[in-house]
């Protein structure tokens, strides 16, 4: 059986900087929030004066029922909250996110798997809306 | 699959204030960073005499993101880290898992590597405290 891919990628054809207040917006209008970020790209500068294209992780959390003792146990703390990776990619953006898949391929328990489903569908619908899936984009 | 084997849990014989200050030093001395804090403690519920409290520290090593990031930037979705620490009374209680090891899954180009790397170093450095203790 082949191999899925863990993660899934969109692109959006804005520009990095608009792409990530789209997102934001997205990520809002979806009852989702995000509760910190992580610029990578910077962190990387900083650290060891190299520069990459512009990296930030979002971390999106939903903004009520799911989010309640969830991340107090150690498999559901590793995914949440969900990192929504926006990356440029020239003159465009490319959003990454966690791809949950089937029970069969999973080391979680079901209650735990449900939940970060629920979540990640929640998650992609949002950037859906602003974003094309990578294998669909020209 | 099995849940063993990519999740590693230490208990620590410390109160968790200085469980957390530990666990940072213990972590720098592995280059590891702590580039994040998560609070998600729990409402205490109706006549809970204490909060126990619980924190997400977020960890990486600029090197191994580099490394993981090279080929493909989806390797962020990953990191940084998640590191669970969780009071337990007298102890703490540190869960570190391999997000590898979740699904059985192809992860981003490049980045198998780099993560198994990253959960390493942090759990090393964890285990350095155990030993302290031991």
């Amino acid at each position: 059986m082949a191999e899925e891919n863990a993660t899934s990628t969109y692109s959006m054809a804005e520009p990095y900087d608009q792409a990530i207040e789209l997102l934001r917006r997205a990520i809002s209008a979806a009852n989702l929030t995000i509760t910190g970020e992580f610029d990578v790209s910077e962190r990387i500068h900083k650290a060891l004066m190299l520069c990459i294209a512009p990296c930030r992780v979002l971390f999106a959390h939903p903004s009520s029922g799911d989010a309640e003792g969830m991340s107090a146990e150690p498999e559901s703390a590793v995914f949440t909250p969900l990192h929504i990776v926006v990356s440029a990619r020239g003159r465009h953006t490319q959003v990454h996110i966690l791809r949950v898949l089937p029970r069969q391929q999973a080391a979680v328990g079901d209650v735990q798997l449900a939940r970060l489903s629920r979540m990640e569908t929640a998650v992609s619908q949002a950037i859906e809306k602003i974003a094309m899936r990578a294998s669909m984009a020209l | 699959m099995d849940t063993a084997s990519f999740l590693n849990s230490y208990i620590l014989e410390e109160r968790f204030p200085k469980a957390l200050k530990l666990i940072r030093t213990a972590l720098g001395s592995m280059e590891v960073a702590v580039v994040g804090e998560l609070d998600i403690t729990e409402k205490p519920h109706p006549g809970a005499s204490s909060l126990s409290r619980s924190t997400i520290l977020l960890v990486d090593c600029p090197l191994l993101d580099l490394e993981a990031l090279a080929l493909d930037r989806a390797a962020a979705v990953f990191l940084p880290l998640h590191v669970l620490v969780s009071a337990a009374g007298e102890q703490t209680k540190v869960s570190v898992v391999n997000p590898t090891g979740i699904f059985n899954a192809r992860f981003p180009a490049g980045s198998v590597g780099p993560l198994d790397r990253l959960v390493s170093r942090v759990g090393m450095a964890l285990e350095s405290l155990v030993q302290q203790h031991a």
